[in-house]
């Protein structure tokens, strides 16, 4: 929305931008930490999977609100847990928009990832070991409006009215339709993908469990 | 599951499919050119729309023609001092050319009652060459043909060959008095009828070939169909539509139509005659027949609009403009009556300029309308986006063809991935017009009210009229109770005359600009109206029927 919109809210000096930068990837390397110890695999397929992710939302930054964050972070949340899951998403938006364009707004769409990862570890989409699919495209749907709602905040400022918040989010609503859309078409295309590979990443930590090297889930 | 997804295939292939559409036009702005009718067709070119009034005149009103440009603001004025009545010859444009008699330049033609024939310069409406010919009670009222580098003019008893580079008459020949007849060439034989039953065969160095006797007068020129000319010949309380061979010289009853013909059309292969019982179809092979018929009444001109559309003017009190169709085969196809703010008695049909559509009647008002109607070259980029809207929709007809056949066979998974990825594209190549479109929707600005702008010291006589604020240096001065004004130019013309206020203004490019009020010119004057600021040329402006016009130097 923003990209299309060409609203982007305050300007960050370059010292707001550094310490934005900085208490960014503390607090995913804080929630890296917080959560339960990993093997060296699965934080590498973990930052296998961040890397890929940013190079699929710049390479497809020319298609409006299309992209892979958000299915991605439900998943991951949903495998990897809640922490992990923030960790994955902040990490995610700061290097892609460090790529694409950078600013105050970051830390919103950051949060607004953040919650749908937190959201993807709460909503069952694994049962049993089995991709729920119907329930992540729900998901993948519902957590499209809410993220734009989360990135809109970052353009109220104190001159705004409560009538001109609800015109901006408004005006927002056919960029967080295809967002909806993007993300079910991602459900339906990589979910099972996805799915397999984040799968894997659960069993190479579980056997390493199982000779009592870490600690279990945090989700 | 597996039968929503089937429902939501079909119903997304039910709005996809293809809807036929008709051309809107939508009022742009309209000008009073009366006193008098418009009983002629307007005539366009990039620059200008032409019209010409006719009439019964009294007192120092004369018929004029008049050019405006295509946003409504008048260009110039040429008045015939001398003509009468009945000025009823249809105006012609003639582009910049050359010929074995001289050079010319861009002309506009027009045939006056008084038996003048003028060449106008369209830019300015001054008099490039005029000649004259004979009145016997009018003059010329028929249409003129241009042929290479002559106009083939009707006289009021004859027919005469101008060159077009300065208006020699190549000949004049007298034949029998005509009335709103017309030319048309054949061959090295131009036809042209007249009142008393005749027509008249003129070979083009001026001697007359042939003459045919008819059963009544011929006021129009003659269709040509190769060697064949279609008549259509108003008798006493009918008429007769006649196929004349050149060749074996012989006229044969085609069809006894109802009275007062119109001037006749030709729609591609289809010849449309209109009269007081409607309109009537004929297509010519080996032999000619009359193919349709619709009933309305039509005794003037008619048109084609947005390529297969006639526009014919309805003459009765309260008439349009019926409308029809005409489709490959002859066919004609009600489309409807095109009404106006202005309907009643008319014969001049409308003037199409790319999306601009002219029309105008006995009210004496030239009305514009806007609408989907695109020039060619605009016409040919529509062509292609229709046809990758063809191509979008037949991608997408298959592409949720085969999600309902992945269904119906159970593939799911496939059937969803399919469908999610089309509705994806789609939306994409939607979203800039659904955004801007819901854009506009959320931040439209309610319709400004007078009350805003209401001064309660005014007097209530004023509520529900048009109001003028002059905030003028040495004070402000208003003037109320004003009623029935269409501008802003009109208003505050009205305005500043009750209030003694010496309103001065300059024509530009961009229409008609107010420069001073009582010599203040300042920099610049600036109007708005129930508070909004006037963005249009003061001419050009629109208004409502009650509001607050007030004036304010910038």
């Amino acid at each position: 929305m923003f990209q299309a919109l060409g609203v982007h809210g305050p300007e960050l000096s370059p010292l707001g931008s550094m310490l934005l930068d900085i208490a960014l990837v503390a607090a995913a390397f804080g929630f890296l930490l917080s959560a339960p110890r990993a093997n060296r695999m699965t934080v590498a397929m973990l930052m296998t999977m961040v890397l890929a992710t940013t190079a699929l939302r710049v390479v497809m930054q020319p298609l409006p609100n299309v992209q892979p964050v958000t299915v991605a972070a439900l998943l991951v949340g949903a495998h990897l847990g809640a922490k992990r899951g923030i960790a994955f998403a902040i990490l995610v938006t700061l290097l892609s928009n460090l790529l694409i364009s950078h600013g105050w707004w970051t830390l919103f769409q950051a949060l607004g990832w953040s919650i749908v990862a937190v959201v993807g570890a709460n909503a069952r989409l694994i049962e049993d070991g089995r991709l729920q699919t119907q329930r992540l495209c729900l998901y993948a749907v519902v957590t499209a409006p809410l993220f734009g709602f989360i990135s809109t905040l970052s353009l109220v400022s104190s001159e705004m009215s409560v009538g001109q918040f609800i015109v901006l989010l408004g005006q927002g609503l056919p960029f967080d339709a295809i967002h909806a859309l993007g993300n079910l078409a991602f459900a339906v295309w990589t979910g099972a993908m996805l799915h397999q590979f984040l799968s894997g990443l659960t069993a190479t930590e579980e056997e390493v469990l199982a000779v009592g090297d870490v600690h279990g889930f945090d989700a | 599951m597996r039968r929503s997804l089937m429902l939501l295939v079909g119903f997304a292939l039910f709005i996809c499919t293809p809807h036929a559409s008709a051309t809107a036009w939508v009022p742009a702005w309209e000008q009073d050119v009366g006193p008098g009718y418009i009983t002629t067709s307007p005539v366009t070119d990039d620059e200008h729309v032409y019209v010409r009034t006719s009439g019964f005149w009294t007192g120092e009103e004369r018929p004029v023609v008049k050019a405006f440009t295509h946003e409504g603001v008048q260009k110039w004025t040429h008045t015939s001092p001398t003509t009468v009545q009945h000025d009823m010859s249809p105006l012609l444009l003639v582009e910049a050319g050359a010929g074995p008699c001289g050079q010319w330049p861009d002309m506009l033609l027009v045939g006056w009652a008084n038996g003048d024939y003028t060449a106008l310069h369209p830019s300015n409406g001054t008099v490039l060459w005029q000649v004259n010919t004979t009145v016997k009670a009018w003059g010329i009222t028929g249409a003129a043909l241009v042929d290479a580098d002559h106009a083939v003019v009707p006289t009021r008893d004859g027919l005469m060959q101008l060159c077009l580079a300065n208006g020699q008459k190549g000949f004049e020949v007298q034949l029998s008095d005509g009335w709103r007849n017309g030319v048309a060439k054949q061959g090295e034989t131009y036809w042209v009828g007249s009142e008393t039953g005749t027509l008249w065969g003129v070979h083009s160095n001026g001697t007359v070939a042939s003459s045919v006797n008819l059963t009544g007068s011929l006021r129009h020129a003659p269709l040509v169909v190769d060697h064949r000319l279609l008549l259509h010949v108003q008798e006493a309380t009918s008429s007769s539509l006649y196929v004349y061979s050149t060749a074996s010289r012989s006229l044969d009853l085609l069809a006894t139509l109802g009275g007062s013909p119109a001037v006749p059309l030709q729609v591609d292969e289809t010849f449309v005659f209109g009269d007081r019982q409607g309109l009537t179809s004929v297509r010519c092979e080996q032999a000619c027949v009359v193919v349709d018929s619709l009933p309305t009444l039509v005794n003037g001109e008619m048109a084609l609009v947005s390529e297969n559309q006639v526009f014919a003017p309805v003459n009765t009190p309260d008439g349009g403009w019926f409308t029809a169709n005409v489709n490959e085969t002859g066919g004609l196809v009600s489309t409807g009556l095109f009404s106006t703010p202005y309907d009643g008695y008319g014969t001049s049909a409308p003037a199409q300029a790319s999306s601009m559509l002219y029309l105008g009647n006995d009210a004496g008002v030239l009305m514009a309308f806007e609408g989907d109607g695109l020039s060619p070259e605009l016409q040919s980029v529509e062509d292609q986006n229709n046809g990758l809207a063809l191509l979008g929709i037949i991608g997408l007809t298959l592409v949720l063809g085969s999600s309902a056949t992945l269904a119906k066979r159970g593939r799911m998974n496939n059937a969803w991935a399919l469908l999610s990825f089309s509705a994806l594209v789609v939306a994409l190549l939607m979203l800039p017009d659904v955004s801007n479109a819901w854009n506009e929707a959320l931040t439209a600005s309610p319709p400004t009210s007078p009350d805003e702008e209401w001064n309660p010291s005014w007097s209530e006589d004023w509520l529900g009229t048009q109001v003028v604020v002059f905030e003028l240096p040495e004070g402000t001065v208003t003037v109320g109770g004003l009623e029935g004004h269409r501008t802003v130019w009109s208003l505050t013309k009205d305005a500043a005359s009750q209030s003694g206020i010496d309103a001065v203004t300059e024509d530009t490019s961009l229409g008609l600009y107010l420069t001073s009020f009582n010599g203040t010119s300042g920099s610049g004057w600036e109007y708005t109206v129930n508070g909004e600021r006037g963005i249009y040329a003061i001419d050009a402006a629109s208004i409502e029927a009650t509001l607050v016009l007030r004036w304010s130097l910038a």
